[in-house]
């Protein structure tokens, strides 16, 4: 006891993992420990040393194995140090011979017994906890035998009834009594003293039990199974099940930490190199693991009662002393949670319910609230107390604030989209029909921003020509419009801007560079120029600084769904120049100026900057006013701003608009690759939704070969004859070649043939009008010809 | 607003993964407790469950989906160092009213790894039925069944080595202005100060290289997300470590012809805690994160083309009650359970402060 204390006091030194090869051919296959704890016995197939444990490593004392001696009586399966007297060794050899040695004789006359008594291997040795004489050993032969030290011969024999005992086990509470398991599943205990019929028999697994170990303190047992479980017995009275442990292989050894109730160490016997050490609360998730071997461990012991050192001995030759603190603990590292985002907006959310200990301290005072116990401050204490739970975020209907009509306003975004994919009108009409239905759609879901575009494309292409007077006509749509700005600023060419702005008639709070607002030309798009209507009633709200609002595509405002303060603050999303403030302090030059005038930059391309954002947002749409340039191509503009609404994540639109304007997107310069991309998107999107009508219009009228195609992939059906169940495939219609008959096209409901939908049963190959089949699998489930269990949904 | 609905999971230790089928329609838990359980979503939008069965001889990590053209075909992977591909078998119904059953049967273990398997995930479909895996060794298996009729065959195809244990992995959607497949990957290891994070390209000698490391993220990788990719120029992924990142990888040719990535991340620490998970929407106009101290954040990106978290969603009160009787499959919580927002972020000028 006196040592425990020492260790404990030199804490420090001993908390590393120490390792030591030792020896190079075979390997060890089990070890123990002397009473004192600062020597280690190994026992192997050609190895019986004893080292001794220092600190930093570990030393020879004594090797058992000299080069002569290499008969098969020394291949030792199990070693046992005796409780009482740190010089006596008992070992089991793979021939069944148990061998007692005294350390403190030399030479040959250190192996001080021979008991060669086991007719078959001997698993396991041990010795008496209470009575230092006594040793007993269980074989494969289904025998245990005891042996006091003192005698030449076995004192008792024990027939367990099984073909093997592979471990045996004296229990620390009753003296007398062992615990013994054997590779029929079963856990026999026997009180020594009477001999003829073990005191209780039961079935621990469904498969051999290779170990066993008593609790220190509680009557409990645990037991290891090639089942790949552990399962913890409680021992009072009849065995009841405790726990069970799932291990990831076959358990070879199974050993109680000191100190922790319900900590246990096990090792596997294949496949798993890892000692793990389990919380039997928590069955399935090691509290710790050593993973130091590079091949199977074979013996693992706590070193006395130090919960904090785990020796152990492996396939690999090696020893090992591990500092628990050198141990990975799995549990830290596992994700402890779990998120996934429904394209229906809803967010399922898995997340731990119980502390970790980190979250303890952050949140102690939240989770006192739900479980009622004191703080916990041992971290290995917590471990136990894993579970999550799945919190559903479900998206409630978008923001209200931004929908024109109440009717749209309880719809989630993804309702949008599936509105606008069912209503929009890709083809068959003219285009200026199509823009506007679609703007209409576009509105009604309260897509603004596509509505814009749908007006602009109206406007711009619905007549073949892009000429003077269209552009005049264009530009004259602005003409009385309430503030024009003006902008011209070359750079800025490839992007649209959607700004809204403060309307500085309604706030002096301005920042002084929204002056230049003041005296610039708003501009009040109304209904009458196609143009989306915002109604200047409608600007009721006030609105943040022209700085610090920045519009945003209406669409993501539509469906950001948060409150709407912390949106404003800071979830506004807007794309537009990378550089705002400057563009803006451009547009201030141009205006202070004359906006009218003729500016000496003739040369530059106009460009229209578009878009009132949403309608009853007070919107500010940037247009050039410039002089009359010949012709206005607006192409480029056109293309760039589908390419931001794809950008942004409106792929619908985009790819809406292109199948929309036929022949006349050949105008726009967009990549091709990127239009596929789109495509493939889009489709992909309507998938997701299951909208496979939708999704095959799209394919149908794709200009891209390779979306068009994606239509008539897997598209022929193979059928059966009714009679035969030949295959049809070379006849011609309902026609069997093979029976002559055209039974199949026949209706098995009313006989008669069948003309126009035709519902019929994979399996079976029969079926029939497609109404009559429902009206019939309405009532039955069978075929009506044949009695198949055909499935009808 | 989110409203908060609680489902009582009932498994018995952590979570690690939920994972919505390419529909939404269906949902699928993994626990530590060694079980998979499939939930379908019914009309009234309750979450049931339909499945339920002890997949694994260890923690389940991570689950995935496949594309539904494939059937439907989850795979899984575990501490018990391997992964499991199931496939959902309708059996005939018993009776007319009856739905028929269903019931998931193992159709392959990949058992090729010496260590816990800690990240699977299905390839983009048109790559076809294909597979990526992880291991704490740091191993990347790449398997693929060539016939998309038999889930029995999944021969690897590609092992890539690397010096680092591996947590996760994330295939690129899209080769979008890129000229090959990109796959990244993560490491949890925390030892060394190193990049973190791993990108490899699916070379033209038809073999996975490792192109780029992200040094800039020398924090333990919990989690990575390609994001899906409509047409952009640029690809983003999210890294969930320390903090949350949010990567743009871009496509560049050189003059000598050689392509190459340009990457640069972007680091956000709002969370103040680690973050263990990160989600696309499927445009990538959205974000979230989760951080350990069970707040989803929600990013968008503003006007700067920046990312800024644009809620914060936590929902309190919302713990399971422990009576055994109350454990009914979904269970509505009351008031207590709305959720909460917390504002992030200041606003030091008073002109920027919004009015209502």
């Amino acid at each position: 006891m006196q040592n425990v204390q020492d260790w404990r006091e030199r804490g420090t030194e001993d908390a590393n993992t120490i390792s030591m090869r030792i020896c190079q051919e075979g390997h060890a296959n089990a070890l123990a420990l002397n009473r004192e704890c600062n020597q280690i016995a190994v026992a192997g197939r050609s190895l019986l040393k004893v080292y001794a444990i220092y600190s930093d490593g570990f030393t020879e004392v004594c090797n058992m194995r000299g080069g002569k001696n290499q008969n098969l009586s020394y291949s030792s399966n199990d070693v046992a140090w005796s409780s009482l007297d740190s010089n006596i060794l008992a070992t089991a050899a793979t021939n069944g011979v148990v061998s007692v040695w005294d350390l403190s004789r030399f030479g040959q006359k250190k192996q001080l017994h021979v008991y060669n008594e086991h007719e078959r291997t001997a698993h396991t040795v041990g010795f008496d906890i209470h009575d230092p004489h006594i040793l007993v050993s269980g074989s494969q032969d289904g025998t245990i035998k005891q042996f006091d030290i003192r005698n030449e011969k076995s004192s008792y024999t024990y027939y367990s009834n099984s073909e093997s005992v592979r471990d045996v086990k004296f229990s620390p509470h009753m003296q007398y009594v062992i615990s013994a398991v054997s590779e029929n599943g079963t856990v026999q205990l026997w009180d020594l003293r009477k001999g003829d019929k073990s005191i209780l028999q039961f079935t621990a697994h469904s498969g051999p039990v290779y170990t066993c170990d008593w609790h220190p303190t509680k009557n409990w047992l645990a037991t290891g199974s090639r089942d790949k479980q552990i399962k913890i017995w409680n021992m009072d009275g009849k065995a009841s099940l405790e726990h069970t442990i799932h291990t990831i292989a076959v358990v070879g050894r199974v050993k109680w930490r000191p100190d922790r109730t319900y900590h246990i160490a096990s090792c596997a016997l294949v496949v798993d190199y890892s000692i793990h050490v389990w919380d039997i609360r928590r069955p399935y998730i090691p509290f710790a693991s050593f993973n130091d071997h590079t091949n199977v461990t074979t013996g693992i012991a706590w070193k006395g009662d130090n919960s904090q050192l785990l020796l152990s001995t492996s396939k690999d030759s090696t020893i090992y002393r591990h500092a628990f603190k050198d141990a990975s603990r799995p549990a830290l590292k596992a994700n402890a949670q779990g998120a996934s985002l429904g394209h229906r907006g809803d967010i399922s959310f898995a997340r731990k319910i119980k502390l970790t200990p980190t979250e303890t301290i952050t949140h102690g005072s939240k989770i006192n609230s739900f479980v009622n116990r004191r703080r916990p401050t041992n971290t290995d204490e917590q471990f136990h107390l894993a579970q999550s739970d799945v919190c559903q975020f479900i998206l409630k209907p978008s923001y209200t604030g931004y929908s024109v009509e109440e009717e749209t306003t309880h719809l989630k975004e993804h309702e949008c989209f599936i509105g606008c994919a069912k209503e929009l009108i890709l083809c068959g009409r003219k285009l200026a029909d199509m823009c506007e239905q679609n703007a209409i759609v576009t509105k009604k879901y309260g897509k603004h921003n596509a509505t814009t575009l749908w007006t602009f494309i109206k406007v711009l292409y619905s007549s073949t020509e892009f000429s003077k007077q269209k552009y005049d006509i264009h530009r004259n749509s602005f003409s009385n419009q309430k503030s024009v700005q003006s902008l011209r600023r070359p750079a800025q060419i490839a992007n649209v801007h959607e700004v809204l702005q403060w309307d500085s008639n309604q706030n002096n709070d301005v920042a002084s560079n929204d002056d230049s607002v003041d005296n610039g030309m708003h501009l009040d798009i109304d209904s009458s120029n196609g143009i989306v209507g915002v109604g200047l009633g409608s600007i009721k709200q006030n609105y943040p600084p022209f700085g610090s609002v920045i519009l945003s595509e209406t669409q993501i405002l539509n469906d950001i769904t948060f409150d709407n303060f912390d949106l404003l603050r800071e979830g506004f999303i807007y794309v537009g120049p990378p550089d705002f403030s400057k563009m803006h302090s451009h547009q201030e030059t141009a205006l202070h100026h004359d906006v009218q005038a003729a500016r000496p930059q003739l040369d530059l391309k106009p460009e229209s900057k578009d878009t009132p954002p949403s309608s009853n947002m007070p919107s500010i749409l940037k247009v050039n006013t410039t002089p009359a340039i010949p012709i206005w191509e607006p192409h480029q503009f056109v293309a760039e701003s589908i390419m931001l609404q794809g950008d942004v994540g409106d792929v619908q639109t985009s790819i809406s608009i292109l199948i929309a304007m036929g022949e006349a997107r050949k105008l726009l310069q967009i990549d091709d690759a990127l239009v596929e991309t789109w495509f493939q998107t889009y489709i992909d999107q309507l998938h997701r939704y299951q909208l496979w009508n939708e999704a095959c219009k799209v394919m149908n009228l794709s200009w891209l070969r390779s979306v068009r195609e994606l239509n008539q992939q897997s598209t022929s059906v193979h059928t059966n004859c009714g009679e035969c169940g030949r295959p049809l495939g070379s006849s011609v219609g309902w026609y069997c070649q093979k029976c002559k008959s055209m039974q199949s096209s026949k209706c098995s409901v009313c006989g008669l043939i069948v003309r126009g939908l035709y519902a019929w049963c994979q399996g079976c190959s029969h079926g029939g009008h497609l109404e009559h089949i429902m009206d019939y699998f309405g009532n039955h489930f069978k075929c009506p010809k044949c009695g198949h269990l055909c499935e009808y949904n | 607003m989110f409203e908060v609905e609680l489902i009582s999971a009932d498994h018995k230790d952590v979570i690690h993964d939920v994972a919505f089928d390419y529909y939404g329609r269906r949902m699928a838990t993994c626990s530590s407790d060694q079980t998979v359980k499939v939930w379908d979503e019914d009309e009234k939008g309750n979450w049931i469950e339909s499945s339920n069965w002890k997949a694994h001889s260890g923690s389940i990590w991570r689950i995935s989906w496949a594309h539904p053209e494939f059937g439907q075909v989850l795979v899984t992977c575990s501490f018990d160092r391997t992964a499991s591909v199931w496939e959902e078998i309708v059996g005939e119904k018993v009776a007319s009213l009856s739905t028929p059953s269903r019931r998931w049967v193992r159709r392959m273990t990949l058992d090729d790894s010496r260590t816990s398997v800690s990240d699977v995930k299905f390839a983009p479909k048109y790559l076809g039925l294909m597979l990526a895996t992880t291991s704490a060794d740091g191993i990347i298996r790449i398997y693929e069944a060539p016939d998309i009729m038999n889930l029995t065959q999944w021969p690897v195809l590609h092992e890539i080595a690397n010096k680092l244990p591996l947590s996760c992995i994330s295939w690129n959607t899209s080769t979008y202005m890129l000229s090959s497949q990109l796959l990244a990957a993560g490491s949890d290891e925390t030892a060394t100060h190193t990049g973190k994070v791993f990108i490899f390209a699916y070379s033209e000698t038809r073999k996975w290289v490792k192109t780029d490391a992200i040094n800039e993220i020398t924090q333990p990788v919990t989690d990575l997300a390609f994001a899906p990719n409509p047409g952009r120029t640029f690809h983003m992924l999210a890294v969930a470590s320390k903090d949350l990142y949010i990567v743009n990888i871009r496509g560049v040719t050189d003059a000598s012809a050689n392509t190459k990535l340009d990457i640069q991340a972007t680091k956000f620490s709002d969370h103040n805690c680690p973050v263990w998970r990160v989600c696309w929407n499927m445009l990538a106009t959205m974000l979230i994160s989760t951080g350990d101290d069970g707040c989803v954040r929600i990013w968008r990106k503003n006007y700067t083309k920046d990312w800024k978290c644009a809620a914060v969603i936590k929902a309190e009160g919302s713990y399971p009650s422990y009576e055994p009787s109350l454990n009914s499959p979904v269970m509505t919580v009351s008031a207590a359970a709305t959720a909460k927002y917390y504002k992030k972020g200041s606003i030091s000028n008073p002109n920027q402060v919004p009015w209502h």
